[in-house]
């Protein structure tokens, strides 16, 4: 078995170790120019942070130490150095200074104080203020943060026509207050931890008691604790780590910028993973149908979301298997084909150099290309791949007689269908598992492409999200949810959470309240 | 463990190009059969002659659709299969039949018996058994192919649309004449006929009106016979044959033009959703049998001075069309009856159908008892509507009957 104590860590440990070399005693002592020589050393070379020592009446000095930027400068001189430079504040007995001071800053912030270095240099690395006193064994750890933070905007990627504006942002704090903006309730809860030996990026576990599965809520947890990383940079690390299997093409964490969203998963039970300095929020378990559900679905008219499900539908199929199909029917099974589809077919084939599958993978890997140059690149140039991409991949390719005109059909269908999957992580999924289908028609025919497809649901029927299947409500089948897979059923026609997902009560709402059978509201 | 997984891997990895492409072909590797002939010369060998069409100049894009676009192959051989190898000698490109939608029988072919060159229709998975199979009346099979079509681009598919116009399930002969043919009973064929496309004696002289010059098409010809050895015996004339076909109910709709009695002029009456009822009895050994025919019209012409917004005329109109129907389909019974013998019309099955021990000793010379079969045709056919106008507008006032 391996150990638990990862060679990474015991170097960062060592690492900790030299860095802090300085710091001989463990605990602050009386004398502040003792504890500054201790943080000066620990903060070698970081030109970012601020000491600053002042004298306040009384005599006694002190000494303010904190990060440059991350710290409001300007409350920290209205609560601290005014009223103490000003000579407002009352004289100090020997010691009391440190009481006086907290009694200032606890109007304006939270404060702790602390005894042991490494507790103040953790304070002052989140963003506080370590306020040292001569004279004085412990440190003041005040809360005065004042980063700059990005505004809460409209997120970019999954833009709604109908249903609320705001998106989260990088900061922890602002995305868990627009969550409890929408539930206003106790049985909301957040725990906080914090990952990473040298980013400590701090973690929020969201979910509703009573409703949250706690079997999944404890696997959460020990999944996320079990994590021994250096640093969180974005909450795809964390999904890397939790999610159940690494080498499938379909997302088990589903991932989302929209507090609305967040709060549909809460309440039907799901659990929501808030990371610091990324706006983009984990959801678990996720299954393969919420991949095909958007937050407009529960905003517009049930009949045209209904219809746009099944829109859907069709179209994920067709994402994966329309080239796949063109391939094996024309080059296997041409007596599939009606006949004039057909000779029109032939006629555009007719001195086209490359056999049909060779085709396909070309203008495939040729969409995935363009797709990927546009993504990354300066709006500028953005506007000149899109015109090179056009006149490349359409006109240009069939004049020249390289590729046939169907193909160039088949294929921007196939990309437009692929974009029409609500949740981009299950549209790349779609988009992987093309080639490999497209290869077994090229080489099978129908029945390579039945394999394929037999392939792929096996492999979907075997996965599962924190142990929740990921078909489920369709497999296994759960018909009382079905309701919001195969239709949008109205909200009042749907009054339980989804099975398996959800734990303890699943009744969320009251029975019998269609509006069409008269309840009293109607005029008489 | 893991390494056999990963050996397991690459076997099922290089299947993938290791399948030789198998039954692999590229459509522009095909030669795509529309229209296939079979004829017999002189010494007995099959002459197949294929209309193949040119996709290149059915390309609907800049640069083709000029000239035909279709060519005729032709070559003879031992077997029907034979002469296909050979025209495969002439095409550069594979022969490829699955969208073979017609097949035209030759005349002398047909007579001297279609067995031996139907196997491979059905043999061959290529193959849809949802073909029209036609005989030529008059020409050989290769010449009719040879001959363009103005309206369609492969003329073998016009011989198909107008079977499918004039009323008949289109798409389905092979599929109609194997099953009787299977049973041992005698069938009818479409026949498919060159004629002038601007002569106005197409049906009445012997040729199609082939020498009244012009330019010549495709024309539906009625039906041919088939005995139960595939042979051709006789042929019926496009109104007996679309009478034949109402009364074994493979039709779909029929036109009927009629004299009203006692009336000067003619009604002329579209029937839709015609159905055909067969009910044999067998009393003291006689065969007696009543064929109900029925559907709804629609007047479409109407010379006589009746008024049709009077629900009398209408009735009388209707009664003039039973009659008509019931003595045009009796007239073809009794015609095959007595000329030929063969029961073309399903009447054994119904017989089999509802008397099946009897039926055990009949089916031998069934034929025979078909000829001296009593029958009986009753038309029942419903006027649905008599078009925009009551009485013919073109008449004055005083000429129109009330």
């Amino acid at each position: 078995m391996k150990s638990r104590k990862p060679r990474l860590l015991k170097a960062i440990k060592e690492l900790e170790n030299t860095t802090t070399a300085p710091c001989s005693s463990e605990f602050l002592v009386a004398d502040l120019a003792g504890n500054e020589q201790v943080l000066r050393g620990a903060f070698e070379s970081c030109s970012d942070v601020v000491f600053r020592s002042l004298t306040v009446a009384g005599a006694s000095r002190m000494l303010l130490v904190f990060v440059d930027g991350l710290v409001d400068a300007s409350t920290l001189d209205k609560v601290l150095l005014k009223p103490m430079l000003s000579h407002e504040m009352p004289d100090v007995a020997d010691g009391s200074a440190v009481r006086i001071i907290e009694e200032q800053l606890v109007a304006f912030a939270k404060v702790e104080t602390a005894h042991r270095v490494k507790d103040v240099i953790d304070g002052i690395l989140k963003a506080n203020v370590a306020v040292l006193v001569e004279g004085d064994s412990h440190a003041l750890i005040a809360e005065l943060k004042g980063f700059e933070k990005r505004g809460v905007e409209e997120p970019a990627a999954e833009i709604t026509v109908r249903g609320p504006r705001d998106g989260f942002t990088e900061t922890l704090r602002v995305n868990t207050a627009l969550l409890r903006r929408r539930i206003r309730s106790p049985r909301l809860k957040m725990e906080s931890l914090s990952v990473g030996e040298l980013s400590q990026t701090d973690v929020v576990i969201a979910y509703i008691t009573g409703v949250v599965q706690e079997t999944v809520l404890e696997e959460v947890r020990t999944r996320i604790n079990r994590i021994e990383i250096d640093g969180v940079l974005e909450s795809s690390y964390i999904e890397e780590f939790i999610q159940d299997r690494a080498l499938t093409p379909f997302p088990q964490v589903q991932n989302t910028e929209r507090p609305d969203v967040v709060c549909a998963s809460l309440l039907e039970g799901r659990i929501a993973i808030f990371v610091d300095t990324t706006p983009f929020v984990l959801i678990v378990p996720m299954t393969f149908w919420t991949g095909l559900q958007a937050a407009e679905d529960y905003y517009e008219r049930t009949l045209y979301t209904s219809f746009i499900r099944w829109m859907r539908f069709i179209l994920f199929n067709v994402a994966l298997f329309l080239p796949s199909l063109y391939v094996a029917i024309t080059t296997y099974h041409p007596q599939l084909i009606p006949t004039n589809l057909l000779i029109s077919i032939a006629a555009a084939r007719e001195g086209v150099p490359f056999p049909t599958v060779i085709e396909a993978l070309m203008m495939e890997l040729m969409f995935e290309g363009l797709r990927e140059a546009g993504v990354r690149l300066p709006k500028a140039v953005g506007s000149a791949v899109s015109i090179v991409g056009a006149l490349v991949i359409g006109q240009a390719a069939v004049e020249a007689g390289i590729i046939s005109a169907p193909m160039v059909i088949v294929v921007s269908t196939t990309g437009i269908a692929s974009f029409a999957i609500p949740r981009y992580n299950l549209g790349i999924a779609y988009r992987i598992l093309r080639f490999p289908v497209l290869l077994l028609a090229g080489s099978f025919g129908l029945f390579g492409v039945g394999i394929g497809a037999l392939a792929i649901l096996a492999h979907l029927v075997n996965l599962r999200s924190f142990g929740v299947p990921y078909l489920v409500p369709v497999a296994p089948q759960v018909p009382s949810n079905l309701k919001d897979v195969l239709a949008r059923a109205p909200l009042w026609s749907t009054p339980h959470r989804p099975r398996l997902i959800a734990g303890g009560d699943k009744q969320r709402l009251a029975h019998g309240q269609n509006p069409k059978k008269s309840r009293g509201n109607q005029p008489t | 463990m893991k390494r056999r997984r990963s050996i397991g891997l690459i076997v099922l990895i290089s299947l993938l190009f290791a399948t030789g492409c198998w039954d692999r072909a590229e459509l522009d590797d095909l030669a795509l059969i529309l229209g296939w002939g079979v004829d017999q010369s002189e010494d007995k060998t099959y002459v197949a002659s294929a209309q193949i069409a040119i996709p290149s100049k059915l390309s609907t894009q800049s640069g083709g659709g000029s000239g035909q676009g279709f060519f005729v192959l032709t070559a003879s051989g031992k077997s029907s299969l034979d002469a296909t190898k050979n025209i495969q000698r002439k095409s550069s490109r594979k022969i490829y039949a699955g969208h073979r939608r017609v097949v035209c029988i030759g005349e002398t072919l047909a007579k001297n018996g279609l067995s031996d060159v139907l196997d491979e229709f059905t043999r061959n998975p290529d193959v849809r058994l949802r073909t029209d199979i036609f005989v030529v009346k008059g020409n050989s099979a290769q010449e009719l192919l040879q001959n363009p079509y103005p309206l369609e681009n492969i003329p073998a598919l016009a011989a198909l649309r107008e079977h499918r116009a004039v009323g008949g399930i289109g798409d389905s002969t092979l599929r109609d004449y194997l099953m009787d043919e299977a049973k041992g009973h005698s069938t009818t064929l479409p026949v498919i006929q060159l004629s002038s496309l601007a002569s106005s004696q197409g049906d009445e002289s012997q040729d199609g009106g082939q020498n009244a010059g012009g330019p010549l098409g495709l024309e539906f010809g009625g039906r041919a016979i088939i005995d139960p050895h595939s042979k051709l015996v006789g042929f019926l004339d496009y109104d007996e044959a679309q009478n034949a076909v109402w009364v074994k109910g493979t039709l779909r709709h029929f036109m009927l033009t009629t004299r009203v009695p006692k009336e000067d002029g003619n009604i002329n009456l579209d029937v839709s959703r015609t159905r055909s009822k067969v009910i044999p009895t067998l009393q003291h050994g006689k065969v007696y049998i009543e064929v109900r025919l029925s559907g709804f019209g629609i007047i479409r012409e109407n010379t006589t001075p009746m008024d049709l917004s009077q629900v009398e005329n209408v009735d009388r109109a209707q009664e003039a069309c039973d009659t008509t129907v019931e003595q045009a389909a009796k007239h073809v019974i009794v015609k095959l009856q007595k000329d030929y013998g063969l029961d073309i019309f399903g009447f054994g099955e119904a017989i089999h159908r509802k008397y099946p021990q009897q039926w055990k000793a009949m089916k031998n010379d069934w034929d025979k008892q078909f000829s001296n079969a009593v029958v009986t045709v009753n038309a029942n056919l419903t006027i649905r509507r008599v078009g925009l106008t009551g009485p013919p507008l073109q008449l004055p006032r005083s000429e129109i009957q009330e």
